[in-house]
């Protein structure tokens, strides 16, 4: 599998927030899911990836070049929808299309008016104007009409409603179906992710936790249960996150830390990405 | 670039525009008497006006839109530099129909601008320009603006100054000085006008390698 894009060793450093030494791969071809809670550190990477901040340390090498000598011919070829509105609010969509397209040498025209055919928006309609999922629709066609090759979307299904996330989600499934192109999306909302990543890269507290297939993922993870009685077989194991209740207790384990058979006295389950997600921000508190 | 500077044109304000008729008031007390000395002033901080302003305060948030396009952050700041000619250009069109007017039609000698006139606002123009963009990149809109303004009220105050002296009948030798100097400036005018593109020339290139130096560690982290 070709690498879309490649991270090594990335890091840094801010007023009390950290990136340490993240690396991971984007597949071409490929969804890849970038999860983490908020703060987590998604949008600062992201925006290492589109080189807005600075790297430290560590290398980002997309389309097998890096920003230092090729940015523009890097971001030529990647379509990017941002985690806040960054279009001209006052303008029309017309006029933003207009200001922004001459920045591309493959802009086409008539896909973009295609593209707001199908989501519905009026040429004529100031970007303040439009609703939170028609500026997500407006974001996505904006970006998508100089026919990228990479797509990297930060939190594109935050604050939309599930018609809309759905109809984004479908969206990205077909973008995919070629094999030529790669995207990139971040959430918290993991059941975007169960729906149609087929990687993850999963970051906490400025560290990457876990990258590589979806199913592998949560197959590598349990999620245990027991009565309070029970607890004492956890002792000295080194679980992921725990959380006690009246009659027993839940947690989070690493199979590749603590092999399954240590583990047979106790129910255990299949966890979903969100269970990962919160036993990992909760640690090993009661 | 050429994107990038229409992208500047096109997304300056018309309100922009309206406010830019506050500094002709400023300079000429409404109506100008004819001083050539006025002219230059008002292009200068005219085209100064209309150039800050397209880099109004929302320029944090515009920086990671135009950074996330195909463009390089040298280019980024290469344009801002190159939109002062358009800018010039507006508005030396702008004060030569407003001079012309006076020029066909008021009661009292005037005259039009000449070449070196222009070159030498053309040349003050980026000398401003160049304390205000490296000031912009590394501290913010509303800092840069707020020390480069100081510029068109001294040289307000300055030319005031000048003009109370002129009207003083103690102060003789210092009308000889400013007589001398006009007419010094007045026979020499093409020397002068080079004179201002050279140090322009040399303080806009020093000031174009440090907005890069600036542009380059910034991080465009504005959520």
């Amino acid at each position: 599998m070709e690498n879309i894009a490649e991270v090594r060793n990335l890091t840094k450093q801010f007023n009390g927030f950290a990136l340490n030494d993240l690396s991971f791969d984007i597949k071409k071809g490929f969804i890849t899911g970038f999860i983490g809670a908020n703060g987590a550190g998604k949008t600062t990477t992201i925006r290492c990836l589109m080189d807005l901040i600075r790297t430290e340390q560590g290398e980002i090498r997309v389309f097998g070049e890096s920003h230092e000598n090729h940015t523009a011919e890097i971001k030529e070829r990647i379509g990017f929808v941002y985690d806040a509105d960054f279009y001209y609010e006052d303008l029309t969509i017309e006029k933003n299309k207009r200001i922004l397209a001459p920045f591309y040498s493959e802009w086409d025209d008539e896909l973009f008016y295609q593209y707001l055919r199908k989501f519905q928006l009026n040429t004529a309609k100031r970007v303040k104007h439009l609703s939170k999922g028609m500026r997500m629709k407006f974001s996505l066609a904006m970006a998508l009409s100089h026919h990228p090759d990479f797509i990297i979307m930060d939190e594109p299904t935050a604050g939309l409603d599930p018609m809309v996330r759905r109809e984004l989600l479908d969206m990205m499934q077909e973008l995919i179906q070629d094999e030529e192109k790669a995207i990139f999306f971040s959430t918290h909302i993991t059941t975007d992710l169960e729906k149609i990543a087929d990687f993850i890269v999963f970051i906490h507290d400025g560290r990457i936790i876990f990258q590589g297939e979806k199913d592998e993922f949560t197959e590598r993870y349990v999620l245990i249960k027991g009565t309070a009685d029970q607890r004492s077989l956890l002792d000295e194991l080194p679980v992921i996150g725990l959380r006690g209740t009246d009659v027993g207790f839940e947690c989070l384990v690493d199979t590749a830390e603590i092999p399954l058979d240590q583990l047979s006295s106790l129910l255990v389950e299949q966890p979903t990405l969100e269970d990962i997600m919160y036993y990992t921000g909760r640690g090993g508190s009661q | 670039m050429n994107a990038l500077i229409r992208k500047d044109l096109y997304t300056q304000k018309v309100s922009t525009y309206f406010l830019t008729a506050l500094w002709f008031v400023i300079f000429t007390n409404f109506f100008t008497d004819g001083q050539p000395v006025r002219h230059v002033l008002l292009l200068i901080f005219l085209a100064y006006f209309i150039a800050i302003s397209t880099s109004n305060k929302s320029i944090e948030k515009e920086s990671v839109l135009i950074n996330s396009l195909p463009v390089t952050r040298k280019q980024f700041v290469l344009a801002k530099y190159a939109a002062g000619f358009m800018w010039f250009g507006l508005t030396a069109a702008a004060v030569l129909v407003y001079i012309f007017l006076f020029d066909t039609f008021a009661p009292f000698p005037t005259r039009m601008m000449t070449i070196p006139e222009l070159l030498i606002a053309l040349g003050s123009f980026f000398i401003i320009i160049s304390l205000f963009y490296p000031l912009q990149f590394k501290a913010g809109y509303v800092l840069a603006t707020s020390l480069t303004i100081i510029l068109p009220l001294l040289s307000m105050m300055s030319f005031r100054i000048i003009l109370n002296i002129m009207e003083n009948p103690r102060m003789v030798a210092e009308q000889k000085f400013f007589r001398q100097t006009a007419e010094l400036v007045t026979v020499n005018q093409w020397t002068v006008a080079l004179a201002v593109l050279l140090v322009s020339t040399l303080v806009t290139w020093l000031s174009i390698l440090v907005s890069i130096r600036i542009v380059r560690k910034t991080d465009f982290d504005h959520a």
